[in-house]
C-alpha cells in the first residue's frame, strides 16, 4: 500500500513538474523579451526628454516659449507596469515635441540661383528659414548679436570692415543635442565701397 | 499527511501554472502592443511621407521614387524590414526639412539615427553668407541684405538651363534681375544620379 502511494505521489509530482516547467521556461523567454522592450522604451523616453529640453533652449533664443495647452495628459504614476508608464510618457513627450517641431508651411525646397554682390560668385541652393520653434538663427555683426529675420536689411558703416558671424541652432535627433552651424565672413571696407 | 503530498504538489502546480499563465499573457500583451504601435507609427509615417512627397516635390525623382515605393507597399499590403530599409535609403536622399514629420518615435528609432549619423547636412551642402544687395543709405552708411544660403557644394556637377538652352555661369554672373524657369541638372551627392531642379 505504501509503495503504491509512493508511486502515485511520484506520478503526481511528475505531472505537477510537467505542468509548471514549460511555463517557467516560457515566462523566462517572454520576460527577457519584455525587459528588452522596456529598456528600449526607457532609452526612447530619455532621448525624447532631452530633445524637448534642447528644443526649449533653442526656442528661448528667439524669445518664444512653447504652448502645450493642447497637450492633454494625466500622470503615469498610477500605471503599475513600466512598459505602460513609458508608453504614456513617450506619447506625452511626442506631443510636446510635435508642438516644438511641427509647422503648417509647405515643405518645399525653393531652389534659387543667387549672386554675391561682392565676389560675383554664383550659388545654387536654398534659404531654409526656421519654420519651427525648434530652429533658430542668430547673426552677429561687428560684435552685435541679433535674431536673424529673413530678408532683413542691416545698416553698416562705410568706414569700417565688417565681421559677420551666423549661427543656426537645430535639434540633432540622433543624439538629442543641439547642432550648431557656424559661418563667418569678413568683408573689408574697400570691397564694400567698390 | 505524506500520503497527500502528491495531490498538494499538483494543486500548487495548478495555482502556480495559472499565475504563470497570467504573467505570460501580460508580457505577451506588451509585446503585441509594442508591435502594433510600431506598425501604426510606420503606416502613419508612410502616409504622411507619401503625401508630403506628392504635394511638395512634384517632378522630383526622389519624390517619385518614394510615391512608387508607397504604392508598392499598399499593393502588396506588407510592411517588412526590407521595405523599411528601402525607405530609409530613400530618406538618405531627402533634404533635412522633410524630417519634420509627426511620427517622432519612429523617426527617432529608424530614420534620424541613420540619417544623421551617416550623413550630416553639411556633407551635401555648404553654407555661405551671401551679400545679395548693397545700397547706399547715406554718405556714412550702407544697407546690406545678408542671406545665409545653403548651396550645393560641387558646382562642377551643375549645368544651368534657361528655356531649355544651356547657359554658362559667366552669363549668369552678368545677368541682372530675376530669371524664372531656370533649370539646373545636379548630381545627387549620394547616388550620383542626375536630377533636375527647377528654380529661379
Amino acid at each position: 500500500m505504501k509503495l503504491e502511494m509512493k508511486f502515485i505521489n511520484l506520478v503526481l509530482y511528475l505531472i505537477a513538474t510537467l505542468l509548471v516547467a514549460p511555463k517557467i521556461l516560457d515566462l523566462s523567454r517572454v520576460s527577457e523579451r519584455k525587459d528588452a522592450i522596456v529598456k528600449e522604451m526607457e532609452a526612447t523616453k530619455n532621448s525624447l526628454e532631452n530633445s524637448v529640453e534642447a528644443c526649449k533652449l533653442i526656442s528661448s533664443i528667439k524669445n518664444m516659449m512653447p504652448n502645450y495647452d493642447d497637450v492633454y495628459y494625466n500622470t503615469s504614476d498610477s500605471l503599475k507596469d513600466a512598459y505602460w508608464r513609458y508608453k504614456h510618457d513617450i506619447q506625452v513627450l511626442n506631443k510636446k515635441l510635435l508642438v516644438l517641431c511641427s509647422h503648417s508651411s509647405m515643405v518645399v525646397n525653393h531652389y534659387r540661383v543667387i549672386k554675391d554682390r561682392i565676389t560675383n560668385h554664383i550659388y545654387l541652393g536654398s534659404y531654409k528659414y526656421p519654420v519651427v520653434l525648434c530652429d533658430a538663427e542668430t547673426i552677429r555683426i561687428n560684435g552685435k548679436t541679433m535674431v536673424y529675420k529673413p530678408g532683413q536689411i542691416i545698416q553698416v558703416s562705410k568706414d569700417q570692415d565688417i565681421e559677420i558671424e551666423y549661427n543656426k541652432y537645430k535639434l540633432n535627433y540622433s543624439d538629442s543635442k543641439i547642432d550648431t552651424i557656424n559661418v563667418k565672413r569678413y568683408i573689408d571696407k574697400i570691397s564694400l565701397i567698390n | 499527511m505524506i500520503k497527500y503530498t502528491g495531490i498538494l504538489a499538483l494543486i500548487i502546480s495548478l495555482f502556480l501554472g495559472n499565475y504563470l499563465d497570467k504573467k505570460i499573457s501580460t508580457y505577451n500583451r506588451i509585446f503585441t502592443d509594442y508591435i502594433e504601435s510600431e506598425n501604426e507609427n510606420a503606416n502613419g509615417y508612410l502616409i504622411h511621407f507619401r503625401d508630403l512627397n506628392k504635394r511638395s516635390i512634384e517632378g522630383d525623382s526622389i519624390g517619385n521614387i518614394v510615391v512608387q515605393l508607397f504604392d508598392n507597399i499598399q499593393k502588396n499590403n506588407k510592411y517588412s524590414k526590407e521595405v523599411r530599409n528601402a525607405i530609409l535609403n530613400q530618406l538618405h536622399q531627402v533634404d533635412d526639412h522633410l524630417l519634420i514629420l509627426d511620427n517622432m518615435s519612429l523617426f527617432n528609432k529608424l530614420c534620424f539615427k541613420l540619417l544623421k549619423e551617416s550623413m550630416s547636412l553639411r556633407d551635401q551642402y555648404d553654407y555661405a553668407l551671401v551679400i545679395e544687395q548693397i545700397d547706399l543709405e547715406n554718405s556714412d552708411s550702407l544697407n546690406l541684405k545678408i542671406t545665409p544660403f545653403t548651396y550645393i557644394k560641387d558646382d562642377k556637377l551643375i549645368e544651368y538651363f534657361y528655356q531649355d538652352e544651356i547657359i554658362t555661369k559667366d552669363l549668369l554672373i552678368d545677368f541682372k534681375g530675376k530669371v524664372s524657369e531656370l533649370k539646373a541638372i545636379v548630381s545627387n551627392p549620394i547616388t550620383k544620379e542626375l536630377y533636375t531642379i527647377k528654380g529661379q
